[in-house]
C-alpha cells in the first residue's frame, strides 16, 4: 500500500491536461453558456430594433416629403427596426422565462421533498408512540345546587357589581323609529324575447 | 489522512479532481438505490469504493460514467459539470469503464474485441501494440475466441481494450469477480501499474482487502451512501463493521 499518491510522469500530466482541455471543448446541450448568449443577442436586437426605428422615423421625416423616399426609409428603418426589436424581446422573454421558470421548479422540487420528509418523520413519530386508553370524559352532571359565587373565594375579593341605576328619562323626546321596510321582492324577469324568426 | 462521512482527504497537491460527484441520487425507477452520493477521484489516484453487496457501488459507477443519469445531484469531469452528457462521448474524451462481468463480446476473437476499441478513434494497431504490450497472453491467443478463454484471460482482454484508447480515468466494476486469488492479485499488480503511469482509478470492489493494497484512497459504501472515507489502513479497520452493519 502506498502512503504517497502515485506521481504521474510528464507524459501522465500532458494526458491530464489533454484530457481537461477535452472536456472543456465539450458542448453540452443545456449548458448556462449558450442561454446566456442568447439572452445577450436578445437584448441587443431589442435596442438596435429601436435605434433602427427612431432612426427611420426621423429619415421619413427629413424626407423632404417624397412619398418614395419615405417608403424606403420606413422599410429599411421603422419596419425592419420594429422586427428586430420584436425578435429580441421574444429571445429576451423565452431565456430570462427559462432561467425563472428553472428556479421555480428546482425550489418547488426542493419544498416538496422538504414537506415530505416533514410527513414521514411525523407519521413515524405517531407511529412510535404508545395509544393510550383515554378514560371516558364523565357526563355533565347538573349542578346539585345553584352556584352562588358568595360561597366562592373569589366573591370575597371581588364584590359583585351593584345594578346599573334606571336611565333618568331624557330631555329629548325619543326620535320616533323608522316604519319597518317592505319585504324586498324579487325583481320582475321580463319574459324572453322571442327567437329572431 | 483519514477523513469524516463524505470528505476526501488526500495528499495529492493537484488542482480540481478529474471525477467527482455531488450529492448524486439515483433510482431504478421509483426505488431509490443512491441516496447523496459524495465522492471525488483526484488525478493520478486510485480511489477504491467498497461495500456489500446492494450497497450501490455499481449504479455509482454507472452514473459516473454516463449509462444512467441521476434524479439529482451532479457529475463533474475534470471540474465541468457533464451531468447527462452521454456515455460515448465521455468514454471519446478518455473517460473508459471496465464493467461488471468484463463487458467482452464472447462469441469474436480477441483480435476482433479488440478491434471495437477503433470506434473511439484509435487505429487498431496502436491497440493492438498497447494491448500486447501490456498482456503478452494475449497476443498468443490473439485469434481465440473470447468466449473460450479464461476468467483472467477475459479480464485482461477487457482492460487491454480500456487502456487502448489511453484513458486519463479508468472506471473498474468488480475486477476480482469469479477469479482466483492469484489471477486477481496479477490483475491488480497490472492496475497499480497503471495507476503509477498516471491514469486515475476509480475501483469499485466487494472483496477490499484485494484492493486495499493498491488504492490511495478508500471510501466504504453502504445503502447507498458513502459511509467513510480515508486511507486504506484506517478504512480496512472499519470494514467488518460497515459490511456487518456494526
Amino acid at each position: 500500500m502506498s502512503d504517497t499518491p502515485n506521481q504521474g510522469s510528464a507524459s501522465a500530466d500532458g494526458r491530464i491536461d489533454q484530457f481537461r482541455s477535452d472536456i472543456d471543448d465539450l458542448k453540452i446541450a443545456g449548458s448556462g453558456q449558450g442561454e446566456q448568449r442568447l439572452l445577450v443577442v436578445g437584448i441587443v436586437l431589442m435596442v438596435a430594433g429601436v435605434a433602427l426605428a427612431i432612426l427611420g422615423a426621423v429619415q421619413v421625416g427629413a424626407s423632404g416629403g417624397s412619398p418614395a423616399d419615405q417608403r424606403a426609409y420606413m422599410a429599411q428603418g421603422s419596419l425592419m427596426g420594429l422586427t428586430l426589436a420584436v425578435v429580441g424581446a421574444a429571445l429576451f422573454v423565452r431565456y430570462s422565462f427559462a432561467r425563472y421558470l428553472r428556479f421555480w421548479l428546482i425550489r418547488s422540487t426542493y419544498e416538496g421533498r422538504a414537506n415530505a420528509d416533514r410527513v414521514v418523520a411525523a407519521i413515524e413519530r405517531a407511529s412510535g408512540l404508545e395509544p393510550e386508553v383515554a378514560p371516558a370524559p364523565a357526563p355533565m352532571a347538573a349542578p346539585a345546587e345553584p352556584v352562588t359565587y358568595a360561597a366562592s373565594p373569589v366573591a370575597e375579593t371581588y364584590a359583585a357589581p351593584a345594578p346599573a341605576p334606571a336611565p333618568e328619562p331624557s330631555a329629548f323626546p325619543a326620535a320616533p323609529m323608522p316604519p319597518a321596510a317592505p319585504p324586498m321582492s324579487a325583481p320582475a324577469v321580463p319574459p324572453p324575447a322571442p327567437p329572431f324568426g | 489522512m483519514a477523513g469524516d462521512r463524505g470528505t476526501v482527504v488526500t495528499s495529492n497537491t493537484a488542482s480540481a479532481p478529474l471525477l467527482e460527484l455531488r450529492g448524486v441520487r439515483a433510482a431504478y425507477g421509483s426505488i431509490e438505490v443512491l441516496h447523496g452520493v459524495d465522492l471525488v477521484v483526484p488525478p493520478a489516484s486510485v480511489v477504491a469504493l467498497l461495500g456489500p453487496n446492494g450497497a450501490g457501488k455499481t449504479t455509482t459507477l454507472s452514473v459516473a460514467c454516463g449509462l444512467m443519469s441521476p434524479t439529482a445531484g451532479s457529475v463533474h469531469v475534470a471540474g465541468r459539470d457533464v451531468t447527462g452528457v452521454p456515455p460515448e462521448v465521455l468514454a471519446q474524451k478518455g473517460l473508459t469503464t471496465i464493467p461488471e462481468g468484463r463487458g467482452i463480446f464472447p462469441n469474436l476473437t480477441v483480435r476482433e474485441n479488440l478491434q471495437m476499441a477503433t470506434l473511439a478513434g484509435v487505429g487498431i494497431k496502436q491497440v493492438e501494440e498497447v494491448a500486447y504490450g501490456r498482456f503478452p497472453r494475449l497476443a498468443e491467443r490473439r485469434n481465440q475466441v473470447a468466449g473460450t478463454m479464461s476468467g483472467g484471460e477475459q479480464q485482461m482482454l477487457a482492460l487491454a481494450r480500456g487502456l487502448a484508447v489511453d484513458p486519463a480515468v479508468l472506471l473498474l466494476d468488480e475486477l476480482s469477480m469469479g477469479l482466483a486469488p492469484l489471477v486477481v492479485e496479477e490483475l491488480y499488480g497490472i492496475v497499480a501499474q497503471i495507476a503509477k503511469e498516471g491514469t486515475s482509478i476509480l475501483v469499485v470492489e466487494q472483496f477490499a482487502r484485494t484492493v486495499l493494497g493498491v488504492a490511495d484512497i478508500a471510501a466504504i459504501m453502504v445503502h447507498g451512501q458513502v459511509r467513510r472515507v480515508g486511507d486504506p489502513a484506517t478504512v480496512e479497520q472499519e470494514l467488518s463493521a460497515a459490511y456487518l452493519g456494526g
